[in-house]
């Protein structure tokens, strides 16, 4: 009587078994792998929201400077492209009482609001994954309510002992930078306004 | 006859085989276990770390911007107010009792949470986060269009209700008496008396004569705003006036496992008048009259400690008192050769701004002399391993033994208002 093998089929089994030792654990470590990366990558995101945040901020700063240096009367000859038309509507604004109090576009010089395009004289970063910049609008806010000073020197130079207030009064001024630093498809906003006063022109 | 059973080498392996396979992979078991250890132990500390690290940057961030703000005095753009020498516009307490969870300024129970840390503190108009509008869907203030061609008559010289739109209706409801709104159309600042809901989203105010002129120096009757100057779509902007800002570490129960407390710096702010009131030359500024529309914001949690700095001479000095220092409080900020404010006035000896020799004589110094800020944050790790264990750590203020991993970041600018005189 022959008397069956029962040993034959031991060693097929044995590497199927195997197979799925190993799957199980490949399976494993790849969940592990993944979750490791997760938690990098959650990290990643995290510190470049925190850069692209505290970008806008400094980005709103820029404009802010900006606005600063070019609202400035001695430096208003040599304005070209939009330092030009800052330069532009904030004269027409002092022609004009009734546009007081409300925010202008520097660009256009309509009534402003945050978030329009940027324009090129306003971009601090423009690269194929990151572009920064920064709106502006313009507020006239009337005369520096002031009594008993001087201000300035040069032909923008005024004292009060001499005139009306208006002729005298230096001219008071809001400046709304509102920044945007665009990568993908996430924008980062940041806003900041500083009220300066220049000389009476 | 049955065949007899033999065993092959192919068959199976023999118990010596299978021990010896068990050694080796017991072995090589326990070389991965070390190795998954350490990284996970690294997977975790890197975290921790990283998120104390982001925790620091943050609070530097909101306190910079903050700081910017310093002696930033909107309702008198041409004056400064009026300051008492005991609560000066910008001040250092260093080396505070840290306030504990049940509001002492008792030893806390452990070494390992911070016993003492400066305080900073700056007066302020704080605006509100929004910009309202001139109301424009009431007759009053009358548009020039209405004027015109209604022949409606004009608002008179003695109406000091305003209404204005702030857009949403959270942001209306943020407008409360005591604060102060500006006109941006023709720069005029109204004392808000009382105020009401027009609709959700628009307040009518009522002006009054200012509660804070004392101090701001605002007009009282004779400089109101005018309602018949200002034209519907201005915009308007209401700021908390003569407030004062307060930096400082503080236990709070945050964590129902750690009844002690955890360590955090906050952010208070104070009517300074009610400061002022509790205030004496003697003991120096006393915080209390907490402005309880502004509720205290934790800037970060688990900070072991902040130190700041100030420095009239372009950073050449620093004007501040260490943890080695036992001087403290009031006396650490005014008193003698050995207060912050002497430390500033030996800098302005041999540097700053010329024409400026001493911080005495003028609390409004920190508007004429251009001042830069220095802030040392220290954060910790939300966790204790042993994995950060340090013996006699430096970076501890206590200088014990550490077991949390802590890191020491510094901020250093100069404050936006700080050089700009008023004159």
């Amino acid at each position: 009587m022959r008397i069956p093998d029962r040993r034959s089929p031991r060693p097929a089994q044995t590497g199927a078994i195997t197979i799925m030792v190993a799957l199980v654990l490949l399976v494993l470590l790849t969940l592990a792998a993944i979750g490791m990366s997760r938690n990098s990558f959650q990290t990643i995101v995290n510190s470049a929201y925190s850069r692209q945040g505290t970008m806008a901020q400094n980005v709103s700063d820029s404009g802010l400077e900006w606005s600063i240096y070019w609202i400035a009367i001695s430096n208003a000859p040599s304005a070209t492209g939009e330092a030009l038309n800052l330069v532009n509507l904030k004269n027409s604004l002092l022609q004009n009482n009734i546009s007081s109090g409300i925010a202008y576009d520097v660009h256009t010089g309509t009534a402003y609001t945050p978030g329009g395009s940027l324009q090129t004289d306003m971009e601090v970063v423009n690269t194929a994954s990151l572009t920064a910049g920064y709106t502006l609008g313009l507020t006239r806010m009337g005369k520096l309510p002031i009594m008993d000073m001087s201000q300035g020197s040069g032909p923008g130079a005024f004292t009060p002992a001499a005139g009306t207030q208006n002729a005298q009064a230096p001219d008071l001024w809001a400046i709304r930078s509102d920044a945007q630093v665009q990568q993908g498809s996430v924008t980062f906003i940041s806003g900041k306004e500083a009220w300066v006063s220049t000389p009476v022109q | 006859m049955a065949k007899p059973r033999t065993r092959t080498g192919a068959s199976g392996f023999s118990l010596v085989e299978m021990l010896v396979a068990l050694v080796f992979t017991m072995v090589m078991m326990a070389g991965m276990a070390t190795v998954f250890k350490a990284s996970l132990s690294t997977l975790y500390t890197s975290g921790e770390a990283i998120s104390s690290v982001l925790r620091n940057r943050m609070s530097l961030d909101q306190l910079g911007n903050d700081i910017n703000t310093a002696e930033m005095y909107l309702t008198n753009l041409t004056a400064a107010p009026v300051t008492q020498t005991y609560c000066p516009p910008i001040f250092i307490l260093p080396n505070m009792k840290v306030v504990q969870v049940d509001g002492s300024t008792s030893t806390p129970a452990s070494t390992l949470d911070p016993s003492y840390s400066d305080q900073l503190a700056f007066f302020a108009d704080i605006p509100l986060p929004f910009e309202g509008k001139v109301y424009s869907g009431t007759s009053s203030p009358n548009s020039a269009n209405n004027l015109v061609e209604n022949n409606a008559a004009p608002d008179t010289a003695t109406d000091f209700t305003y209404y204005v739109d702030c857009l949403t209706a959270p942001y209306a409801n943020s407008v409360k008496p005591g604060q102060n709104f500006i006109f941006k159309d023709n720069f005029e600042v109204g004392y808000i008396g009382s105020v009401s809901q027009y609709n959700t989203t628009v307040v009518k105010v009522l002006e009054a004569a200012s509660g804070t002129a004392g101090i701001t120096g605002q007009s009282n009757g004779s400089g109101l705003p005018l309602k018949f100057q200002h034209v519907p779509g201005a915009g308007v902007v209401f700021l908390q006036p003569a407030q004062i800002v307060l930096y400082q570490v503080k236990m709070l129960a945050l964590d129902p496992n750690r009844p002690a407390g955890v360590p955090c710096l906050v952010r208070d702010q104070y009517n300074y008048s009610d400061v002022v009131a509790a205030s004496s030359s003697a003991t120096g500024p006393s915080f209390t009259g907490l402005n309880v529309t502004v509720p205290e914001q934790i800037i970060t949690e688990n900070v072991h400690s902040f130190k700041a700095y100030l420095s009239c001479n372009s950073g050449q000095g620093w004007a501040g008192l260490g943890f080695a220092n036992t001087v403290t409080g009031w006396a650490g900020w005014s008193t003698g050769a050995t207060g912050i404010r002497a430390l500033l006035d030996a800098q302005l000896l041999s540097g700053g701004r010329a024409g400026f020799a001493t911080t005495e004589g003028n609390e409004q110094w920190f508007r004429f002399i251009p001042t830069l800020v220095r802030c040392d944050i220290t954060t910790r790790t939300a966790a204790q391993r042993t994995e950060y264990y340090k013996a006699n750590d430096p970076n501890n203020p206590n200088n014990i033994s550490n077991p949390f991993k802590n890191l020491t970041q510094t901020l250093v600018f100069m404050p936006r208002e700080s050089g700009l005189p008023m004159d």
